[in-house]
């Protein structure tokens, strides 16, 4: 029995020693390979997905044995790495990029045997279903494109009248593009000597839109970003990929940056929505009352579509509307705060559906310190707070919409003198615009009673009158929708006329 | 229980083994440096014209300021990555703490120990977050390194300074300053005007293209005489705009083609690279007008403070027919700019002969001196 246990207690001693020598032997692997960690090249796993992905270990995901050329080997199934950065879209190509520019596309949907290893030859792609050219060594960035990638991925250049081109992040992989030195900065060392200077600059990887487009007649484009940065340039530019999402800049004014461009409009209307603040702020100092009718969801392309096919029989007396360029992003919030602040929504504050606070004053502030009276009638809910707090409308006679609410608060306001600006918002074409389509029969249907409701309030009013919509409508598959970078979301209808009855 | 016991050997043999395994694979990673207690001396200057010098210890950063960590990834000029994980303190949370806001400031410098120096423009400070790192990867910094590292992350390495022992608060790279300065009024009488439909009524306007403005410096600064001001591409400007000169809000910088929001009402003037086009009528609303000898008008003085006109000794005068004037530096306070009845921009000098009045001023230039 005690020698029994000796044994056992030997065993145990040479099974602790050979264990702690394995693991001493891992650590110092570990160490080792720690220290070395700045040698191993970064592999960049970037373009149409939400986490873009800097690899510098293999232990970072789980490897398996694979067997190639009759030789084991041991990597990453690409399908784990993949699916960690949530590609954009499920149907997805995967571009390989070797440091010495050669590249290898790949179809995303299959990628058994698709393996990716740190080797002697850096990392590696070994792709065993796929064509032996697939396997690209020192890889230096892989790339997935999402070639049906929803439009607010990317970035969209289109004309007042056409949706041009469509590029993501990844896709721009596949354009040529130009390497431009680009001015990074000077830094300067002093030595006993003296001071010596040396310019930085790296190389930048430029897609020139001229190259992306032909738009040889244009002579003006604005650019607007995330944020609603809008720049009107008549210098077209570069687009720049930066991992998931991509910039815009122009090389000689390298303060002219948008982070995350949204698109890029060749030849856009002079007129912007913003000019609403402008001009009424113009009326009331000469004394003017003006009406606002704010006509949600009203693209430029639906005012011409129903005044050919007579939905809108009164808008059609009026004088033909102009057309007016929306914000990014085109939805309710930002359309609406940049109309009243007469600012873009980088400088408002209001760039998508998810701010209400003004950061600048709005029309009616101005208003007030101009002594005028003011009101805001809306449905029911408060969409931006401003200085007036507005008057709602909820669904009093039970019909399913608060539209008419609407429109009878607006004819008892527009027929009481002490109002000097009143602006009415009307929310049912939007409605209808997304439950049914842009150009829908319904929708058509409803822009006619709003037309009646327009009628009747132009009619009663005594001053000036603008009408204009914050942001329109595209179609989608099964009805429509708004806040993408598309002429149909953004340009819209702006009418300015005289109040009253016409003889 | 013997069981347990066998298992438990084998744990603490195996923990002693770890340790010791654990001590030997420090050795070549070890960072050379223990020694916490010197923190105490290490300290970073914060240094500028305004705020003087402040001094700053390690110690103090790590006591005061909430320490951030993030995992940072630095790209050289060859492109190379490298990723680390860093802890510090942040820049602008020490500059808050000095009354002063890093999106605010014009530029810093970042000065090492040896000398190297970067600078960091207005917007990298707007955009970027800087990390006054203390430690890298867990480990206190290498001696090269110490006593701060700046990691600036989304920039390029080169504003990484190490073994950082100073951050300068630099001036605003001010505007050039104004070398010739023209008088709007008379600078139009010249111009060709065209019409300009604007609301109700048809005025005058003038094509910013044809404004006698260099071709240097690809932007222009507008200011309006509400105090507002900006800068409009130069491109836009001259291809797009319009000066309209009669009517409601001129003069104001316009264009047809561009939204309202880009237009600029009751213009003071213009700048561009070393030329500025100053409107009197607009001066008169936002100068405080003065009275000297018979004429009330805008001091020269106060122009020359607005428009930020080049020093100089001497400064020459000169009307749109030719006529020119003379006048040094210490006779300045003594001239007003009027609007006479006539319409010219007129400029006199009180004290001095009348001869020096100039009727129909155009420009003011600075001498070389
Ligand atoms: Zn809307
Ligand atoms: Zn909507």
């Amino acid at each position: 029995m005690p020698k029994n246990s000796t044994i056992k207690i030997a065993l145990l001693l040479l099974g602790a020693i050979i264990l702690g020598a394995l693991l001493r032997e891992a650590m110092f692997k570990v160490a080792a390979k720690k220290t070395t960690t700045s040698y191993v090249p970064a592999l960049q796993i970037n373009g149409d997905i939400k986490n873009p992905l800097t690899l510098l270990d293999e232990a970072e995901f789980d490897s398996v044995d694979f067997e190639y050329k009759g030789e084991r080997k041991r990597g990453i199934p690409l399908a784990s790495i993949i699916q960690s950065t949530e590609p954009i879209t499920e149907k997805h190509e995967i571009l390989f990029i070797g440091e010495d520019g050669l590249s290898a596309l790949i179809d995303g949907s299959n990628l058994d045997g698709c393996h990716i290893l740190l080797s002697e030859n850096g990392w590696e792609a070994i792709n065993l279903l796929h064509p032996v050219s697939s396997n690209v060594k020192r890889l230096k960035e892989i790339i997935i494109i999402a070639p049906d990638a929803p439009l607010n991925f990317g970035v969209n250049i289109i004309s007042q009248t056409e949706n041009l081109a469509y590029f993501t992040p990844g896709q721009l992989y596949k354009e040529t593009g130009v390497q431009m030195p680009y001015f990074e900065g000077t830094s300067t060392v002093t030595n006993d000597g003296g001071q010596n200077s040396v310019s930085i600059f790296t190389r930048r990887q430029l897609y020139p839109l001229r190259d992306l487009v032909d738009f040889s007649e244009a002579e003006q484009f604005v650019v607007m970003g995330a944020k609603g940065e809008t720049l009107y340039t008549s210098d077209p530019g570069f687009l720049q990929v930066n991992k998931n999402f991509l910039n815009y800049f122009s090389l000689d004014r390298e303060n002219e940056i948008i982070e995350n461009v949204k698109g890029f409009m060749i030849a856009p209307p002079s007129r912007s929505i913003t000019d609403l603040y402008h001009d009424t702020l113009h009326y009331l100092q000469r004394d003017e009352k003006v009406l606002l009718l704010f006509l949600d969801g009203f693209g430029y392309h639906q005012y011409e579509y129903a005044k050919e096919n007579g939905y809108i029989p009164f808008l059609s007396t009026l004088p033909q509307a102009e057309k007016a360029l929306s914000v990014y992003q085109p939805v309710t919030n930002a359309g609406f705060a940049a109309m009243i602040t007469g600012k873009t929504p980088d400088e408002n504050g209001v760039y998508s559906r998810d701010q209400m606070d003004l950061k600048t004053p709005s029309i009616f502030a101005m208003a007030k310190q101009l002594g005028k009276e003011s009101a805001l009638i809306e449905g029911h809910i408060k969409i931006l707070n401003t200085e007036i707090e507005p008057v709602l409308n909820i669904d009093l006679n039970g019909d399913g919409k608060n539209e008419d609410e609407i429109y009878s608060t607006a004819l008892e306001y527009v027929k009481d003198a002490n109002y000097d600006l009143i602006m009415v918002h009307f929310h049912s074409i939007d409605d209808a615009g997304h439950s049914y389509g842009d150009l829908h029969e319904n929708t058509m249907e409803q822009l006619k009673v709003v037309d009646g409701y327009v009628r009747d309030l132009v009619e009663a009013w005594k001053g000036k009158v603008i009408i204009l919509a914050d942001h329109g409508m595209h179609s989608t598959e099964d009805a429509g929708n708004h806040g993408e970078f598309r002429y149909e979301d953004l340009i819209v209808p702006y009418i300015i006329a005289e109040g009253g009855r016409i003889e | 229980m013997k069981k347990m016991r066998n298992v438990f050997i084998l744990l603490s043999l195996v923990l002693l083994l770890l340790f010791s395994a654990a001590c030997g694979s420090k050795e070549p990673a070890a960072n050379g440096d223990n020694n916490s207690g010197g923190e105490e001396e290490e300290a970073i200057v914060i240094a500028g014209a305004e705020l003087g010098e402040h001094k700053i210890t390690v110690a103090k950063l790590k006591e005061k300021y909430n320490p951030v960590e993030e995992d940072v990834v630095s790209v050289n000029s060859s492109g190379n990555e490298n990723e680390y994980s860093v802890k510090g303190a942040l820049f602008s949370e020490v500059l808050e703490n000095l009354g002063i806001n890093q999106k605010d400031l014009p530029a810093i410098r970042f000065v090492a120990g040896d000398g190297y120096m970067m600078e960091v423009p207005k917007e990298v400070l707007e955009a970027r977050d800087i990390i006054l790192a203390y430690e890298i990867n867990g480990e206190p910094l290498h001696e090269k390194t110490k006593p701060i590292r700046a990691i600036v992350p989304g920039e390029r390495s080169m504003y990484w300074v190490r073994n950082l022992v100073k951050i300068e608060i630099l001036e605003a790279a001010t505007a050039e300053a104004v070398s010739k300065l023209m008088f709007l009024e008379s600078v139009v009488s010249s111009m060709e005007e065209h019409d300009y439909t604007y609301y109700e009524s048809i005025d005058k306007a003038v094509l910013c293209k044809k404004l006698p403005l260099p071709e240097e410096d690809d932007t222009v600064y507008l200011k309006s005489s509400d105090g507002l001001d900006k800068n409009e591409k130069a491109e836009v400007f001259l291809n797009e705009g319009y000066i309209k000169i009669t009517g409601e809000a001129s003069p104001a910088y316009l264009s047809p083609n561009l939204p309202k929001g880009m237009h600029v009402k009751e213009l003071l003037w213009v700048g561009k690279a070393d030329v500025g086009i100053l409107s009197v009528e607009q001066g008169l609303k936002y100068f405080t007008p003065v009275q000297k000898g018979e004429a009330e008008g805008i001091l020269i003085t106060d122009i020359f403070q607005e428009v930020d006109m080049a020093d100089s000794e001497k400064y020459l005068f000169t009307a749109v027919d030719g006529y020119e004037v003379e006048i040094s530096k210490d006779d300045l306070a003594k001239g007003v700019v009027f609007i006479k009845d006539s319409g010219e921009v007129t400029v006199m000098f009180d004290g001095l002969p009348k001869n020096t009045t100039v009727k129909g001023l155009v420009t003011i230039t600075a001498l070389e001196n």
